[in-house]
């Protein structure tokens, strides 16, 4: 696990560090690392939710998840764990970025309320891709088959959003896509709150609400594929 | 009051295609040790995985105590335990660990766990190194871990998938053990599943002889091997001739004659008596022995009898793996 924080920590120093002087958003460097924390906070948490997905397959291939079915808990309750474990890896990962943001010198909000919403929001956020990382488990045929998949599917979320760059100016198919994309909701709604301490509270709703419809989506048909291969 | 489990014409059909068991029946009794005996492909994994709640039968009933494993399957899944064909224990956790764990998916009230876990660790021997972590622990130990989680669990019926599969002789015995303390004091029902003859007569009190998804016969093995009609004289020929089968088949000593496994396999009623005789009529019509064997029956020669194979060929007749398929096409180059 701390090899994988090496990772946010890169984006935030060094490629923030490096773009600042070419991007303008912002008039200094320091506000450009700013303006990507979210990004890159929800890019992490995001890439974090793929390895329950590798052990549920590990799982059912091994008997182990067998026994899991066999046993008198309900059904989607072995989903519900992974989703949750999820979760709470990615709640671990949230703290360990933003006190290396601190440590870097990079400013965001520390007002708790902030705080406590944009976990809120990592919440349900992780929750709907472990949902995602769940059926794509499903749908896969081996280990191979679903890291190949799920590595497809990481950068596109990453990249047609709003984690690195504004999309005014970009061209149209890239804000339809990143207007159909939870993370940009996900990126707007911690971005207002805890860079620009923006509170407006009809964008943050929408913002919210995206997400959360995207995930009880991606809740419902993961918990009607994992009935439907499960007696 | 209803059977521990009750088949009725249940089959299974994988992909449309692969027919993994084709209309069993079967009632097995409360507290009775069961045993499906086969070789690998059988179905018998297949019949385990309906009981357990896992597999969705194609047609046909399958009950646990009366229930239904498709229309009530919560019921069934809170009377049953499940010990699959591989070890499933959680490397990452101690064994203790492992066992609370059971204990917590098994709803077993928070005062009863500690008493229930130190028992079951103390029946299979492992409170020693309850402690340790599982990755540390041998193959063996590894069993007998799960062993103990039965324990911990206590269902009322128990499925085990190739119980000792790979297992060295010791660790084989003290699972048997186990098994037999499961019934006499806890009065598990047990429902297993293997390819092993001794095993099957030894814990069993009824096997039911599987082979490419029938069920051929049903009984004490007592019984079973009993109707094998005698004792069995194995011979090797120096060159085997099928015609030899015709002429020795009509000896007035001579139940059964086959020559399937590539020896000839006489079942006679006196083996001792039996084997002087053939040694000089096979001289007589002209061919000669090179080796020869008495034996009494065993699970194996009632499985010949039912189906003209033995225990150990392999026929890839369901769960069609890539594995199964490459070997489905080497046999098929080799003939």
């Amino acid at each position: 696990m701390l090899i994988r924080l090496v990772n946010p920590v890169l984006w935030l120093a060094v490629f923030g560090a490096a773009l600042s002087y070419k991007v303008t958003i912002g008039r200094t460097p320091a506000e450009y690392q700013q303006f990507i924390l979210p990004g890159i906070l929800i890019h992490t948490v995001l890439i974090t939710g793929a390895v329950y997905g590798i052990s549920l397959k590990w799982e059912s291939e091994t008997g182990a998840l067998g026994k899991l079915l066999a046993a008198p808990i309900p059904r989607t309750s072995v989903v519900l764990g992974k989703a949750l474990a999820a979760v709470v890896r990615a709640f671990i990962q949230m703290g360990v970025l933003l006190l290396t943001a601190r440590i870097l010198g990079i400013g965001y909000s520390l007002n708790p309320l902030a705080i406590l919403l944009s976990a809120g929001m990592v919440l349900v956020f992780v929750l709907g891709f472990a949902s995602l990382y769940i059926i794509v488990a499903m749908i896969s045929g081996t280990v191979r088959a679903y890291t190949g998949l799920t590595g497809l599917l990481q950068m596109p979320f990453f990249f047609a959003s709003n984690s690195l760059y504004t999309l005014d100016g970009a061209p149209y198919w890239l804000r339809v896509v990143a207007g159909l994309n939870p993370v940009t909701y996900a990126v707007d709604f911690v971005r207002q709150i805890m860079i620009y301490n923006n509170w407006d509270v009809l964008l943050l709703l929408r913002d919210f609400a995206f997400v959360s419809v995207c995930t009880f989506a991606g809740i419902a048909v993961a918990t009607m594929l994992f009935r439907r291969k499960v007696t | 009051m209803p059977y521990a489990l009750e088949a009725a014409q249940l089959t299974h059909i994988y992909n449309g295609r692969v027919r993994a068991i084709d209309g069993i029946s079967f009632q097995v009794e409360d507290g009775e040790a069961f045993g499906f005996l086969g070789p690998n492909g059988a179905g018998k994994t297949t019949a385990i995985k309906i009981f357990t709640t896992l597999l969705r039968p194609t047609s046909g009933r399958a009950l646990v105590s009366g229930c239904d494993v498709v229309t009530q399957s919560g019921q069934v899944r809170r009377l049953i335990g499940y010990l699959p064909q591989q070890l499933t224990s959680d490397d990452t956790l101690t064994g203790y660990e492992n066992l609370l764990f059971f204990a917590k998916l098994y709803d077993v009230p928070r005062i009863s766990r500690e008493a229930r876990i130190k028992e079951a660790l103390n029946m299979v021997e492992l409170s020693e190194r309850a402690g340790d972590m599982v990755k540390e622990y041998s193959g063996g130990m590894k069993r007998r871990l799960e062993m103990a989680s039965v324990l911990v669990s206590r269902p009322r019926i128990l499925f085990l998938d190739e119980p000792t599969l790979g297992l060295d002789p010791q660790t084989r015995s003290c699972i048997w053990n186990y098994l037999g303390v499961l019934r006499r004091e806890y009065g598990v029902t047990i429902f297993m599943t293997t390819h092993y003859m001794e095993e099957a007569d030894k814990v069993c009190d009824r096997v039911g002889i599987i082979n490419q998804g029938n069920l051929v016969a049903c009984d004490k093995p007592s019984t079973l091997k009993n109707e094998v009609g005698g004792d069995i004289i194995i011979i090797g020929l120096t060159d085997p001739d099928p015609a030899i089968l015709d002429k020795v088949g009509k000896l007035p000593y001579v139940v059964s004659a086959d020559m399937s496994t590539g020896s000839l396999r006489l079942t006679v009623r006196n083996g001792g008596e039996a084997a002087p005789l053939i040694l000089e009529d096979l001289r007589n019509a002209g061919s000669r022995a090179s080796s020869i064997l008495i034996e009494k029956p065993t699970l194996e020669d009632v499985f010949i009898k039912c189906t003209g194979r033995r225990l150990t060929d392999e026929v890839p007749s369901s769960m069609p793996t890539k594995a199964k398929g490459k070997a489905r096409l080497a046999s098929r180059l080799r003939r």
